[in-house]
């Protein structure tokens, strides 16, 4: 395995009387697809707060791209944080001009060219959009920079059919154009599952369960059963 | 400016993209609906005060219009507030927090945003007052230039305060709106009772006169909230760097 892009070491958080984060200890591996995956609760979207300074741990170490994570570390990571909406004011193209303006590596002519593989107004300010259309725009926010790590997390929540089969095309696309890590979250296993390269479970905040997908879909026929297996497990 | 790495300039695009941004309302047809219905309400609600008043003063005082200078300050204070409180309910505060920019640069730019709102604020009330006793000067028998030139003239010292106080009344709103978004957020209605204390004191012991009758302590006052209000945000930029708590 070459060196980890994000590597954690005992870590914990805890949210009043929850504890969010549990002893977590986890790598995720350069230039991999990476899914986080696990029930409601389990601490994924802490884990991806950590990893972009939104928040501190309590305890424990993490390292992201060699280095403690904060601001200076999000010039190199993408992130679609959980339940986020964009802003009501801009237009695709404003956004487009957000992302240049903003986002280190963002390529501008690649956004455009996806805004317009998946059919997106240009002029129409986000309030007008649709959740699925404002869910694009944001997906092509993250995935149209050139940068070492990209984190989605949740990125077809609440998404139609239709667009979450726009998203993911996307996403083919631009991750296999470029050697990137990309660490997701999702609940729509079955849709997804193609594209994953590792596999890691998490359990009310610690690492229940991490392996490569290619063994884990020749031992349990498919990610989605594992997943459904240990969710049942874990209400047992 | 601040260049970053010397490539790009993004402070200036930065304020500008926190000025821009609007109050969103759920629901569409709600500001096209409520905008024109607002406007029409307030300048019947003027016309009438403006009649009662030539009937009753015949605008013997209208330098008290200028007491409305006490509330603009808070205007600024609670915008402020909303500033990054609006980044929490619109589920835009993940972006906000993962650009790759220093959080006293994220701060600031609300900061200098807020400032330029609330100039804007200011600026259109006061242009609106002297509109307004321009008219009713002109409507009443007693009106003269000269009286409308006093009128300005009294004017000049409430505004100018609020001008200057502007920055500790910003800086204090964005601290406030920033605890939110901290662990400290449970202690916010202590803040609030001691807050009200604070200015129910202030008022009591005749502290809004002291100060404006007093020119060198109003200087002295206005280098301290300056100070103030810096260190205010780099005490947000602190929190929002170490005890942010977001879930």
């Amino acid at each position: 395995m070459s060196e980890p892009v994000i590597e954690a070491k005992v870590l914990s958080k805890r949210y009043g009387q929850k504890q969010a984060i549990d002893q977590l200890t986890l790598q995720v591996e350069r230039g991999s697809v990476t899914a986080l995956l696990g029930a409601n609760g389990a601490g994924k979207s802490t884990f991806f707060r950590m990893v972009t300074g939104l928040v501190s741990p309590d305890s424990g170490e993490l390292t992201v791209l060699g280095r403690a994570p904060g601001w200076q570390t999000n010039r190199q990571i993408a992130y679609l944080p959980d339940r986020a909406r964009w802003y009501k004011q801009y237009t695709t193209e404003g956004t487009l001009r957000f992302g240049e303006q903003f986002l280190p590596g963002f390529d501008s002519g690649l956004a455009k060219k996806m805004a317009e593989q998946m059919h997106l107004p240009f002029e129409m300010p986000v309030q007008g959009m649709s959740k699925g259309q404002e869910a694009r725009l944001m997906l092509i926010l993250c995935v149209c920079r050139d940068v070492p790590l990209i984190i989605l997390d949740e990125p077809f929540s609440g998404i139609d059919g239709a667009s979450r089969a726009a998203i993911m095309d996307g996403l083919i696309d631009a991750i296999s154009e470029r050697q990137q890590t990309l660490l997701l979250s999702t609940h729509e296993i079955t849709e997804a599952e193609g594209l994953f390269d590792n596999v890691l479970f998490l359990s009310k905040g610690h690492l229940r369960f991490s392996g490569s997908a290619e063994a884990l879909r020749a031992e349990f026929g498919s990610i989605d059963r594992l997943a459904r297996q240990l969710s049942e497990e874990e209400q047992l | 400016m601040i260049s970053d790495n010397g490539k790009k300039l993004f402070f200036l695009p930065l304020i500008c993209h926190e000025f821009n941004r609007k109050r969103w309302t759920r629901g569409t047809g709600h500001r096209s609906i409520w905008r024109p219905t607002n406007l029409i309400f307030y300048g019947l609600i003027a016309i009438i005060v403006l009649f009662l008043l030539n009937n009753k003063t015949h605008f013997h005082d209208l330098g008290l219009i200028w007491n409305v200078c006490w509330g603009l300050p808070w205007i600024a204070f609670g915008i402020s507030i909303g500033a990054i409180r609006h980044e929490l309910r619109q589920d835009t505060v993940g972006w906000w927090l993962a650009l790759p920019y220093a959080r006293l640069t994220l701060i600031s730019s609300k900061f200098w945003a807020m400032m330029l709102r609330s100039v804007q604020i200011i600026s259109v009330i006061f242009l609106a007052i002297i509109a307004y006793v321009a008219m009713a000067l002109l409507l009443s028998q007693s009106g003269s230039l000269s009286a409308f030139l006093h009128f300005l003239q009294r004017g000049i010292e409430p505004v100018l305060l609020d001008l200057l106080v502007l920055p500790l009344m910003v800086s204090s709103g964005l601290t406030l709106g920033t605890i939110f978004l901290t662990r400290w957020r449970h202690a916010l209605n202590k803040f609030w009772v001691l807050w009200g204390l604070f200015w129910f004191f202030f008022s009591s012991f005749g502290g809004y006169t002291f100060f404006l009758t007093n020119g060198q302590t109003f200087f002295f006052l206005i280098s301290c909230s300056l100070i103030i209000a810096l260190l205010l945000l780099i005490f947000s930029a602190w929190l929002l760097e170490h005890k942010a708590d977001i879930q």
